[in-house]
């Protein structure tokens, strides 16, 4: 007898034809770690809701769900500021607490323990927006848990956060999960550090459930059922399926999940066709690039960024510290760095919605001003109309071709807010487009998308560059920018420590790099 | 702006703080005798250099002082009663009985202002909110949801500004158009935040807002220490208030300035107290500097 138990469950909308939940069937043990995963759109959302009475969708619905008090439901959403109610930390931790009417000297106990157990305790007095991200997301958790569920559900819950913030956050839930005893049922996109983590997953396609077992399992039948959703899966076992292949080994059922089983799968194979395997998934990565083309470089350059300093306001700590960069035209540029090392500000300065203190942008050698247009992080902050087709005419009328190209065309009657996250960006883009810019400039494009949408954006990218135009895109998703960069800078405090090439520059990272690299550097080093 | 923050005072109970805060300046506008107005200005101005420090202090102080004056002249050339005539205009008589009046009055008004702006310091946000809060969960939760939206709408503005700053910053567009702009980008952040409020909604639904009688976790309890300070308060209200309606403290500028009844010794006791009472939060920081084997009691 499961905590929950979802029996043959099917969910319509209304007025809508499409089923978006069909029979579903699901058991969850005390205690167990459930990861729920599929494309966006597969029905992972409004399952998750459904397990919720009190934000349960409306619509028709046949068969039957364990009914649990809201209590017992801890339940967390994807972006951590709009599910903030009040406004300091102590408040929003016995948020949940003052609804079910507990005595003051209960609630003030259980939240000094929530915060303790949970490390939220040193930054309890501030004001939730005195908080990053991360924390916020920890936050949420925090107060949710504080309710004492006896399930948990999360929605995405890592999808707006930074990587070591995601990171983080995870370890959080595992610890909830371990040492709590609190069932977990929990949707990503990000397998990459999760699989390891979770003990039974569940894999969603249109609506079904149609994968639910063992995870090292899980691997094997995606490789076999679901190859379009080979990318989510974690680098290690995506490099044992490529050595199976290309080495004709046995069948692996087993696949290695974290970069160290990887590593261990690697050492058992043959040496000299892991090498070979190695230099096959990591192309071009040898040479250190750069110098040779010294001359070509200064022919192509589009813009040089020559020693920026710039502070928001007199007296604040400057935000650009001496930056130097160089964009050439035609390139996918990537730019890396952590919170708050001045990547969006570097944005703001390109297009010239803010201006530096000192320092100069040259224009190259063509003494060409480059048309730019900025992709801002957030697409909401774009819109303003009340159908897509309007948003798209109201600056002077969007070129047809964009429109299918992006797929817009299906959707050009609905409003902006009705779109789903990665439809809303491409609404965004081919605003931003209209204008024919010759240097794009992203904000973290892959923010909140799955493998598939991420694959699709990337391709447009592609294709944009192959035009001749340029593209500047900051990013944390280290993965992104290693396989579709070609050139990569990190930024630190307000510098860029370094430029190179994609290959080499993951290479030579030895902690901000890919799994991938972390897993093959080895193999990779050795000439 | 500095505050001075984890004050011995702030321990007391909010009520009395709340009474302090407000019974400070109420004091000084009962009366105008030269004394009384002498101590609450110093003490407003002690309390405000405490909280504040000297720099802040002095620059309110020195910026407010030209209403003193202008106060004081109003007052000279408007009022024509009193004895001692410092000069004649014409047919009108300006007396020194009415300058002092006005400088009486000026001070009275830069006192209250300068006690109303400790006010904040010495009664946060949080603790004035509970006084009048407690026994309306509700109102309190909804207060503290909009000092939540306030910096979230801040943000969300420059979000908007900084996405569609590329419109906007061409310097060819006409006022029509910026307008035009300017309204586009009020209604994204209007579809934005209603948007975001479905989720938070849903996020208070799913902490079981509404499920039962709210509670509230924030408490502060009277203890003995509270109830001898709001002792020592009403007393010296209650004295304070004696001596200016009773007596002593009552202070006449016409036609001669004089004390009413001039009882030296009640007045003297009066303003020892009233200084006492003014100087609370010095005091009690001072006590709790020279450190304490009071903290150590045998039990009776």
């Amino acid at each position: 007898m499961g905590v929950i138990e979802v029996n043959e469950y099917s969910f319509t909308y209304p007025a809508s034809e499409k089923v978006v939940l069909n029979h579903v069937s699901i058991s969850a043990d005390m205690g167990e770690f459930l990861l729920l995963c599929g494309k966006s759109g597969c029905g992972k959302t409004t399952l998750l809701r459904c397990m919720k009475p009190e934000i349960a969708p409306v619509g028709s619905a046949e068969g039957t769900i364990t009914r649990l008090s809201a209590e017992e439901v801890g339940f967390v959403f994807q972006n951590p500021d709009n599910q903030i109610v009040t406004d300091t930390v102590r408040h929003e931790l016995a948020f949940g607490l003052e609804n079910i009417g507990m005595p003051t000297g209960q609630i003030r106990a259980r939240v000094a323990e929530t915060a303790l157990f949970f490390g939220i305790d040193e930054w309890i007095d501030k004001s939730v927006h005195e908080i990053s991200g991360g924390e916020k997301q920890l936050l949420n958790l925090a107060a949710v848990i504080a309710m004492q569920p006896k399930i948990l559900i999360l929605d995405e819950p890592t999808s707006q956060l930074d990587p070591v913030a995601r990171k983080n956050f995870l370890d959080m839930l595992v610890r909830v999960n371990r040492e709590l005893g609190i069932t977990v049922i929990l949707s990503e996109h990000r397998l990459e550090e999760i699989l390891p983590l979770a003990d039974r997953v569940l894999f969603m396609k249109e609506g079904r459930i149609v994968y639910s077992g063992n995870v090292s399992e899980f691997a094997a039948y995606i490789f076999e059922e679901h190859k379009e959703y080979v990318k989510a899966l974690p680098a290690a076992a995506r490099i044992a399926k490529q050595a199976e292949i290309h080495m004709s080994l046995n069948p692996v059922f087993t696949f290695p999940m974290t970069v160290r089983e990887g590593q261990e799968f690697l050492m058992k194979c043959d040496r000299k066709a892991t090498d070979l395997l190695a230099k096959s998934i990591v192309p071009n990565s040898s040479g250190t690039g750069s110098t040779a083309k010294e001359e070509d470089a200064r022919e192509s350059l589009c813009l040089d960024v020559r020693d920026i300093w710039f502070q928001y306001a007199k007296q604040t700590p400057f935000v650009m510290k001496g930056l130097n960069l160089q964009i050439h035209w035609g390139q996918m540029h990537m730019l890396l760095g952590g919170n708050g090392s001045g990547k969006s500000t570097l944005l703001g300065i390109l297009s010239k919605r803010f201006f530096a203190d000192r320092g100069k942008i040259k224009l190259g050698k063509d003494r060409k001003m480059p048309r730019t247009a900025l992709l801002p992080q957030n697409s909401k902050a774009m819109f303003s109309r009340d159908t897509v087709l309007e948003e798209l005419e109201s600056g002077g009328g969007t070129d047809q071709r964009l429109i299918r190209q992006l797929h817009l065309d299906a959707l050009l009657h609905q409003h902006p807010y009705d779109l789903s996250g990665g439809e809303q960006q491409r609404l965004a883009l081919a605003m931003v487009l209209r204008e024919a810019p010759e240097l794009l400039l992203l904000d973290e494009p892959t923010k909140g998308l799955d493998p598939f949408l991420k694959e699709e954006l990337a391709a447009y990218l592609k294709e944009f560059t192959a035009r001749g135009n340029t593209i500047l895109c900051v990013t944390h998703d280290v993965e992104f920018a290693a396989e579709y960069g070609e050139v990569c800078s990190l930024l630190f405090e307000g510098e860029v420590l370094s430029t190179e090439k994609a290959a080499v520059f993951f290479r030579n990272n030895l902690f901000y790099t890919t799994d991938q690299n972390r897993i093959l550097t080895s193999y990779l080093a050795d000439n | 702006m500095y505050t001075r923050k984890h004050t011995i005072f702030e321990t007391l109970h909010p009520a009395l703080l709340l009474a302090y805060a407000s019974g400070a300046p109420i004091l000084a506008m009962l009366t105008n005798h030269p004394l009384f107005l002498a101590i609450s200005f110093l003490a407003a101005f002690c309390v405000q250099t405490f909280y504040s420090g000297i720099r802040e202090t002095a620059k309110n102080t020195l910026f407010m002082l030209p209403f003193v004056l202008v106060v004081a002249l109003i007052n000279l050339f408007t009022n024509q009663r009193g004895m001692t005539i410092l000069f004649r205009a014409g047919h009108y008589a300006y007396t020194c009985e009415s300058l002092c009046y006005g400088i009486a009055n000026g001070m009275m008004l830069l006192t209250v202002l300068v006690w109303f702006r400790s006010f904040s310091a010495i009664l946060s946000n949080e603790k004035f909110l509970y006084l009048f809060g407690r026994h309306l969960p509700a109102t309190a939760l909804l207060l503290s949801m909009i000092l939540k939206l306030f910096p979230e709408t801040r943000h969300k503005i420059q979000s908007i500004q900084f996405a569609q700053g590329g419109f906007s910053n061409n310097p060819k567009c006409g006022i029509k158009e910026r307008l035009k702009h300017s309204m586009r980008q009020i209604s994204s952040l209007l579809e934005w935040s209603m948007e975001d409020s479905i989720e938070t909604a849903d996020s208070m639904k799913a902490r079981a807002y509404g499920k039962a009688e709210r509670t509230s976790y924030r408490s502060y309890k009277m203890t003995a220490k509270d109830r001898r300070m709001a002792a020592f308060f009403a007393i010296a209200f209650l004295a304070v208030c004696y001596s200016i309606f009773g007596g002593s403290g009552r202070y006449t500028y016409f036609p001669v300035m004089r004390m009413d009844h001039g009882n030296i010794l009640e007045l003297t006791v009066s303003a020892v107290i009233y200084l006492g009472f003014l100087f609370t939060p010095l005091w009690m920081e001072l006590q709790l500097q020279k450190g304490g084997m009071r903290t150590w009691e045998s039990s009776k």
